[in-house]
């Protein structure tokens, strides 16, 4: 009797092993992963490199993910970090390359004309973003692409909630500066 | 009067401020040009990454991706799956009650020499490892029958071999709970010793609760056998050919001097 209890346990064991909710609550974030990371490179080679990367350090340092908290948020950390270390050694491709050819294709630019102006703002908005600091870019992909909450953005990246305000702001005025030159941006204050 | 600042202007138009702050900035932009553009401003900047960074949202993630994270191998995972194996074939191969310690063994596998030892066997092991083979112990399996206990003297040990079988080699083996006297912790040990041509007792596999003095951190970290999922393939299949022999079958083995299968 007693044997046959532990050996029960011993198969539950084995079976709860089959699935991982970890990884699939992982693959179900992979879609704003890839757009977060994109925003961060312009290079879309890179933004799924950034997110392979990311993802396998996650999975081994798994235990260090507390249950409760939002994986999201994690993973937009972990690709942060892996992106400023990568910067730091320089490794990463320059924005923009053959990757236009997937926005090219979406019904937006369906004129040849509007294919021409797309492609035009494409390149003014990746060179911009390159000229940004990884700091200003990381509070755009997180709020102004994914529509993070100011509030969910600062305990993303552990900073205050002021900080990301000013930086934000700061980064969409030099945005807008370098696509459009100065003709849009005077101070308020 | 509301102050338009940068910041409160965005906030406006991220959507952040409360009805009563958004309130004021709607009717405080009607007079203020400038801050109308600025409102503007913040919201292009919005819409122009959109535009242009959306793309990878809508799209099917590359499977490649996927693959990554169903296919990533880590080593705690395999260390757990490992652990399954030997605990689930270490009670499925016993004829008496197993001890509910049996879920708390982890981490440890020393490989004995000969058999299994080719890339496994590490320096380290030897040093720490209850790997228990020759003298006391080679003769209290040689004659003791299973569920009798005998001690190991030099190590200070009582063993008790649990069953026999064969291995797909014709080798007779024993698994056996092990009891460190000297440490006093009470908390068995199992293993699987092996019986050369030449008559000796190797043991070949041995689990050790973690909780025991055996374990003490260091012994932890140089014991992991990290993603050794082929070890304990090689191991299963190597060992136990065939059932448990029966008290009866194993009572005669003994008798017999295990000469059956030299």
């Amino acid at each position: 009797m007693m044997l046959n209890y532990y050996k029960l346990v011993v198969l539950i064991t084995l079976n709860t092993k089959e699935t991982d909710p970890f990884r699939t609550q992982m693959i179900d974030l992979l879609p704003r992963l890839r757009r977060f990371a994109y925003t961060l490179t312009s290079n879309r080679f890179d933004a799924d490199d950034l997110v392979q990367a990311a993802c396998e350090r996650a999975l081994a340092r798994k235990k260090q993910f507390k249950v409760g908290t939002r994986m999201d948020s994690w993973m937009f950390r972990i690709i942060h970090t892996l992106r400023i270390d990568a910067s730091r050694s320089s490794r990463s491709r320059t924005p923009h390359s053959s990757f236009n050819e997937e926005y090219d294709s979406r019904g937006a630019a369906n004129s040849e004309r509007n294919k021409i102006e797309a492609k035009m703002m494409l390149d003014n908005v990746t060179q911009a973003m390159a000229q940004l600091s990884e700091n200003d870019r990381v509070v755009m992909a997180l709020v102004c692409v994914d529509g993070m909450s100011y509030k969910e953005t600062a305990e993303t990246l552990d900073v205050p909630m002021g900080t990301v305000m000013s930086r934000l702001a700061r980064a969409r005025i030099k945005l807008n500066t370098l696509v459009h030159g100065n003709r849009k941006v005077k101070s308020v204050h | 009067m509301i102050d338009l600042t940068d910041e409160k202007l965005m906030a406006y138009v991220d959507g952040e401020l409360d009805d009563l702050e958004t309130k004021e900035v709607r009717e405080a932009l009607c007079t203020n040009i400038e801050a109308q553009e600025r409102v503007e401003l913040f919201r292009e900047s919005t819409s122009l990454l959109q535009g242009v960074y959306d793309a990878p949202f809508h799209e099917e993630v590359p499977m490649h991706l996927i693959d990554g994270i169903t296919g990533f191998k880590n080593e705690e995972d395999s260390r757990l799956r490992f652990l399954d194996c030997i605990v689930s074939w270490l009670q499925a191969g016993s004829w008496q009650p197993v001890h509910a310690l049996a879920f708390s063994m982890i981490l440890m596998i020393g490989i004995g020499t000969g058999w299994f030892a080719a890339g496994l066997s590490r320096p380290e092991l030897t040093a720490y490892s209850p790997i228990f083979q020759g003298g006391d112990f080679s003769l209290g399996l040689e004659t003791t029958v299973s569920g009798m206990s005998f001690n190991v003297d030099g190590q200070h040990a009582r063993v008790t071999p649990i069953s026999t079988f064969l291995d797909k080699h014709g080798h007779y083996c024993r698994q056996y709970e092990v009891v460190q006297q000297e440490n006093g912790s009470g908390l068995p040990s199992h293993g699987v010793a092996c019986r050369t041509w030449a008559g000796d007792w190797l043991t070949r596999v041995s689990v050790v609760p973690e909780s025991s003095d055996f374990a003490s951190a260091e012994m932890k970290n140089s014991y992991i056998p990290a993603g050794d999922d082929e070890l304990a393939a090689t191991i299963f299949s190597n060992l136990m050919a065939a059932p448990p022999l029966t008290i009866e079958q194993e009572e005669d083995v003994i008798r017999g001097g295990w000469s059956s299968k030299k």
